[in-house]
C-alpha cells in the first residue's frame, strides 16, 4: 500500500490559488487560535496571529521553533488553595500553520518524551495542549547556512507528521489533508496526489555507547567557544528541560513551569553546593549526548532535527553538526584500527 | 495509562493516587504532626518532620517524594520512616538552601504539600536470605532508615541473615536518629558500629572514614549484600574498598542524590548518561553505576 | 582599511609565535560560514594560524576568553578588546605575563549591514595597549584613522528627557528580554563565579521572566558595571532578542567619568573607581544626590 493510498481517506489534494489560501486562513482565524510565522523585530517567528495579513507563508525557516505552542516558556501548573491545589486548565484549540518539516520532526520527539510509553509518566499539560492542537505543515525551500535536516533523514519538501500539509508553489499552494482533523481546513480544486516523497536516510547519528565517547572525545576543544548563554537551548525545537517555580501575587501562590537550560551551571547545582557538572565542556557534552545518545537510547529517536538554529545563533560559533561528525570520524578511525 | 515501574514498585492505590497518575505535578496536602530536632551544631542543623497526609499512600524503602512549601518551592527527600507505619511518614531535612531554610521554620500544624512516591526502591525481595551490611555517612542514614526498620520488623526479620551496621558522622553530636541506636544495637544477629572522623573526648567507638574500617568488621563475602548511603565522595571510596575486598559490584547498592525538579523523568536535571535518577534510580547497584558516566 | 594585508600579516605573526613556541595558542576568529559570521577560534599549530581571519564582521570581543586560557596565549585584539583587557588587568583577573596582545587597527565593525553595537562611539582606531601592532594597512605602524563617533550622548539625552521618557525607553527595551543572561555571559565585566541572579539563598532568578525580575536583573547588572563597562557592545551583539541596553551602561560610564574622573579600560595601573575612596568624593551618587544617568 503506498503512502498516498493510506492517506487518501482524508480526501484528495486541494489546489489553491494565492487568494484561496488567504480566504482559507481568514476562515480558520474565525474558528481557532492561529499560530503562524509572523515578523517580529525583523525576525520571522511563530506567534499568535490576529490578522491574516500578518501571516508570512514563505520559504524562510522561522528564527525560533514553534515548541512554545505545546510547551510554553512559562505556564501555570496550579494554584495553592487552603486545603487543596487547583490544577491549571489548558484547553484551547490551537491551529499551527506553516510548521516546517524539521519543526514537525521535533514535535514528534517532544511527543515521545512527554507522552510516550517509554517515558513511563505522561505529562498532562503537554498532552492536553497536544490533543487540542491541529498542525498544518509547510514545505521548506530555503536551505539556510547551518541547515542539515537531510542528514537527519528529514525531507524539507514534505512531512507526514502533521494533520495537513501545504506545499507552496510559485502561484498558490497545494493542500494535502493527512488526518481527520486536517480534512476540511483548506479547499480548492481537487486533484489526485502524486506519489509521496519518502524521507531520506539518517546519516548523522551516533551508534555508540556512553563509555566510548564520554571521556575519549576532545570535549574541551569542542566547547572552547561556549560562553554559557544558553541561547542554543532556548531556540532549539527539541530542548525540553524545565524548572518549577512558585510565585505569589496578591496572596495567591501559583506554581509555574519555566524553561531551564542544561547550559547553566546552576542547572545541576545541589543545595549542599556539590555540582556534578561544573565545567562548560561538561555541559556542552550533556547537550550533545542527550540529543544524540541518551534520547535515542531511551526513546528510539535522535533529538536533533538539523534545523541549524543553534549553529546560526551561537555567539561562540559552536557547531553540533561538526561535533557529531568529528565524533563519527574518530569512532570510525578507532574501529578501523581495531579491525 | 500505565505508570507502573519496571520493577512493579508503584501501586495505584485509591482515587487520589489515580489523580497523581493523571497529573504528576499536583501535590496533596499534609500536616506537620511533630518536628524533631535531630542535630544542631555550627555546621549541621537537621530536623525530622513527621507528617500526616490527607491522602496516604504506600511506598517502598528507597523511594522519595517532592516536598513543597507553598510560595517557597519544592525539594526532593527520601522517606525517612518505615513504610510499615501507616499513621504518619517522616522526612529528614538538613538546612542548606533557600527551601530547606524555610522548611526549618515550619512548626507543628503547618500545611505542606507532598508529591510522590517516585523512583525505584531497594531490591528487598532479591536480598532475602542474605546477610546485610549497611554503611551510612551523616544524613545518608535517613533514606536507609525505611529499609532498616522494615528488615527489623518481626514479620520480615527471619527473611534476612545477619546484619552489620556501620554508621558514620563527623562528630559524636552529628548522628541523626541516635534515639534508635540502642534499639537497633539490641536486635538479634545484629552488629552495630559507629565511627566519627577524628578522635573526640569520651568516644570509645571507631574513629576514621568508613572505607578504612570495613576490614575491621568481619563479614561473609559470599552471603553479604552491602547497602551504602552518604555523600558522593564517601560512596566512591567505600564502594572501591568493598570491591577490592572481594564483594562483587552487583551486590553493592547505593542511592544517589541529584538536583531534581519533576521527579517523573521529564525536566532533565537528574540525567546521568541515558538514566534519570528520578525514574531509573535513586537506587543503583555499583555494577549499574559503573556503566554510567560518573557525573554525580 | 586593508583587510587582506592585515589578515596576511596576522597569519604570519600567529604562525611565527606558534612555531617559536612563544605562545601555546593564538586566540582569534575564524570564518564560519554555517554560523554566518566569524566566530572565536583558538589556533594551536602554525597550520591553524592560516584559519585566522580579520574582516569587517569580526566584532566579537575576545577578552572574556582570555580569562579561561591556560598556558601562554596571544590574543588578536582590536581597541575595544584591549579596553576590556585593561579593565580585567586592573581588576586582577588577568596576569599580564601570561599573554601577548596582537593589537590590530580597527575603524569599526559591521553586523547585519549596520555598524556593530559600540562601534559608532569608538574613540580611536588604535588599541590603547599592545605588544605587536598590525596597522590599518597591514604594516607595523598605526594609521590613526578618523573615527565617525556618531554614537549617542546618553548624558545629554538623559538630562533633556523626563523621567517617564527614560523609564519608557528602558521598559521598551527589556520588554523583549527573555532573561537568558547571554549579555552577562558575554560581558568582560561579568566574571563573578556566582552571579547575584544565580544565588540560591534569594530567589532573584526568573520566576516567570516578568518585568520585575527583568528590572532587578538589568538595573543591578548596570550598577555593577558602573565605571567598569568598556563600551565594547558585546552585550548587544550576542542578544538574540534585540535588547539594546548599552546606553544605560554608557550613561553610567559617562557619569563616573564626569564625577570621579575615571574611565574604564584606559590605564591598567589605575585603581578601579569602585575600589578607592576619598573623603572628598562627590556625593551626588548617594541617596538624595541629584544624578540622572539614563534611567
Amino acid at each position: 500500500m503506498s503512502a498516498y493510498e493510506m492517506r487518501s481517506n482524508f480526501g484528495p489534494l486541494h489546489v489553491l490559488t494565492g487568494n484561496q489560501v488567504r480566504d482559507a486562513l481568514e476562515d480558520v482565524l474565525q474558528k481557532f487560535t492561529v499560530v503562524a510565522p509572523v515578523m517580529a523585530d525583523n525576525k520571522l517567528v511563530y506567534d499568535e496571529v490576529n490578522d491574516v495579513s500578518d501571516i508570512v507563508l514563505n520559504d524562510a525557516l522561522p528564527y525560533k521553533s514553534p515548541k512554545d505552542v505545546v510547551f510554553p516558556r512559562v505556564e501555570d501548573v496550579m494554584r495553592f488553595l487552603e486545603n487543596r491545589v487547583e490544577e491549571a486548565q489548558v484547553i484551547k484549540p490551537v491551529l499551527l500553520v506553516g510548521a516546517k518539516p524539521c519543526d514537525l520532526a521535533a514535535m514528534k520527539v517532544l511527543d515521545e518524551v512527554f507522552t510516550g510509553e517509554q517515558g513511563r509518566y505522561k505529562d498532562s499539560f503537554y498532552s492536553n495542549r497536544r490533543d487540542f492542537l491541529i498542525i498544518v505543515g509547510m514545505n521548506c525551500r530555503e536551505k539556510k547556512s547551518g541547515c542539515f535536516c537531510e542528514e537527519r533523514g528529514i525531507n524539507p519538501a514534505f512531512s507526514q507528521d502533521c494533520d495537513g500539509f501545504l506545499t507552496l508553489q510559485d502561484d498558490g499552494a497545494v493542500y494535502e489533508p493527512l488526518t481527520e482533523k486536517g480534512a476540511d481546513l483548506f479547499s480548492g480544486a481537487t486533484a489526485a496526489s502524486e506519489n509521496s516523497v519518502s524521507p531520506g536516510e539518517e546519516t548523522l547519528v551516533l551508534n555508540t555507547s556512553e563509555a566510548e565517547v564520554f571521556t575519549a572525545m576532545p570535549w574541551e576543544k569542542y566547547a572552547e567557544g561556549c560562553i554559557g548563554c544558553g541561547t542554543c537551548t532556548f531556540i532549539c525545537p527539541t530542548c525540553h528541560c524545565f524548572n518549577l517555580r512558585d510565585s505569589e501575587k496578591k496572596g495567591i501562590v501559583t506554581r509555574t513551569r519555566v524553561w531551564d537550560s542544561c547550559m547553566y551551571p546552576k542547572f545541576t547545582l545541589h543545595a549542599g553546593g556539590h555540582n556534578p557538572r561544573t565545567r562548560k565542556y561538561e555541559r556542552f557534552r550533556q547537550r550533545v549526548l542527550h540529543k544524540y545518545l541518551y534520547i535515542p537510547e531511551n526513546y528510539g529517536c535522535t533529538a536533533c532535527t538539523g534545523c541549524g538554529r543553534c549553529i546560526r545563533s551561537c555567539p561562540g560559533g559552536l557547531n553540533i553538526r561538526n561535533t557529531v561528525l568529528d565524533i563519527q570520524r574518530r569512532l570510525a578511525e578507532k574501529r578501523e584500527v581495531h579491525v | 495509562m500505565s505508570v507502573q515501574h519496571q520493577d512493579g514498585s508503584r501501586n495505584v492505590q485509591n482515587q487520589d493516587e489515580q489523580k497523581h497518575v493523571q497529573n504528576p505535578y499536583l501535590p496533596s496536602r499534609a500536616v506537620i504532626l511533630e518536628v524533631i530536632q535531630e542535630t544542631k551544631s555550627e555546621t549541621q542543623d537537621v530536623k525530622t518532620f513527621r507528617l500526616k497526609l490527607d491522602a496516604p499512600f504506600d511506598y517502598r524503602p528507597g523511594q522519595f517524594v517532592e516536598f513543597s512549601v507553598a510560595g517557597i518551592g519544592e525539594c526532593t527527600f527520601g522517606f525517612a520512616s518505615s513504610p510499615l507505619i501507616k499513621d504518619y511518614m517522616e522526612l529528614t531535612v538538613k538546612r542548606t538552601g533557600y527551601v530547606t531554610e524555610n522548611i526549618h521554620m515550619l512548626s507543628e500544624g503547618s500545611t505542606v504539600w507532598i508529591r510522590g512516591p517516585f523512583g525505584n526502591s531497594f531490591p528487598l525481595e532479591k536480598m532475602e536470605g542474605r546477610d546485610l551490611f549497611y554503611v551510612t555517612g551523616g544524613l545518608g542514614l535517613a533514606p536507609l532508615r525505611p529499609m532498616i526498620d522494615y528488615v527489623f520488623d518481626p514479620a520480615y526479620r527471619n527473611r534476612y541473615g545477619n546484619i552489620k551496621m556501620l554508621m558514620a558522622a563527623r562528630t559524636p553530636g552529628d548522628f541523626i536518629f541516635s534515639y534508635d541506636f540502642e534499639k537497633w544495637g539490641k536486635m538479634p544477629d545484629t552488629e552495630f558500629y559507629q565511627t566519627i572522623d577524628s578522635p573526640a573526648e569520651g568516644w570509645d567507638q571507631f574513629v576514621g572514614f568508613p572505607h578504612t574500617l570495613i576490614e575491621k568488621i568481619p563479614f561473609d563475602l559470599e552471603k553479604t549484600t552491602a547497602v551504602l548511603c552518604g555523600p558522593p565522595p564517601m560512596i566512591k571510596a567505600l564502594s572501591n574498598a568493598f570491591v577490592q575486598y572481594g564483594l562483587p559490584p552487583e551486590r553493592i547498592y547505593t542511592t544517589l542524590e541529584m538536583r531534581m525538579t519533576c521527579g517523573v523523568g521529564k525536566c532533565g536535571k537528574c540525567n546521568i548518561g541515558h538514566r534519570y535518577v528520578c525514574i531509573d534510580g535513586p537506587v543503583f547497584s555499583m555494577a549499574e553505576l559503573g556503566e554510567m558516566p560518573s557525573e554525580y | 582599511m586593508d583587510y587582506e594585508m592585515q589578515s596576511r600579516r596576522l597569519a604570519e605573526i600567529a604562525a611565527k609565535l606558534l612555531e617559536d613556541e612563544t605562545v601555546e595558542a593564538v586566540l582569534g576568529l575564524r570564518n564560519n560560514p554555517e554560523a554566518g559570521w566569524p566566530t572565536p577560534y583558538c589556533a594551536r599549530t602554525p597550520q591553524d594560524a592560516e584559519r585566522l581571519v580579520w574582516n569587517e564582521a569580526c566584532y566579537t570581543n575576545l577578552a572574556f576568553y582570555l580569562t579561561e586560557m591556560r598556558g601562554k596565549t596571544a590574543i588578536v585584539a582590536k581597541p575595544c578588546d584591549v579596553r576590556s583587557i585593561i579593565n580585567l588587568i586592573s581588576e586582577n583577573q588577568l596576569d599580564r605575563d601570561n599573554f601577548i596582545i596582537i593589537g590590530i587597527e580597527c575603524e569599526g565593525k559591521r553586523k547585519d549591514g549596520k555598524p556593530a553595537p559600540g562601534c559608532d562611539a569608538c574613540p580611536s582606531s588604535i588599541p590603547g595597549f599592545w605588544d605587536i601592532a598590525i596597522g590599518a594597512d597591514g604594516s607595523d605602524t598605526w594609521c590613526d584613522l578618523p573615527m565617525a563617533q556618531t554614537g549617542e550622548n546618553v548624558t545629554q539625552w538623559a538630562k533633556k528627557s523626563t523621567v517617564e521618557e527614560r523609564f519608557d525607553r528602558f521598559l521598551k527595551e527589556i520588554n523583549q528580554c527573555i532573561l537568558c543572561y547571554a549579555c552577562r555571559q558575554a560581558c568582560q565585566g561579568c566574571y563573578c563565579v556566582s552571579c547575584f541572579m544565580d544565588r540560591k539563598a534569594t530567589p532573584w532568578e526568573q520566576i516567570d521572566a516578568d518585568t520585575g525580575s527583568k528590572i532587578a536583573f538589568h538595573l543591578t547588572r548596570a550598577m555593577h558595571l558602573a565605571g567598569r563597562c568598556t563600551d565594547c557592545g558585546a552585550c548587544e551583539k550576542v542578544c538574540s532578542s534585540g535588547v539594546n541596553l548599552k546606553y544605560i551602561y554608557k550613561g553610567l560610564s559617562e557619569f563616573v567619568e564626569e564625577t570621579y574622573g575615571f574611565k574604564a579600560g584606559v590605564n591598567p595601573e589605575a585603581t578601579p573607581v569602585m575600589n578607592r575612596y576619598e573623603a572628598d568624593d562627590p556625593q551626588v551618587a548617594f541617596l538624595g544626590g541629584d544624578c540622572i544617568v539614563g534611567i
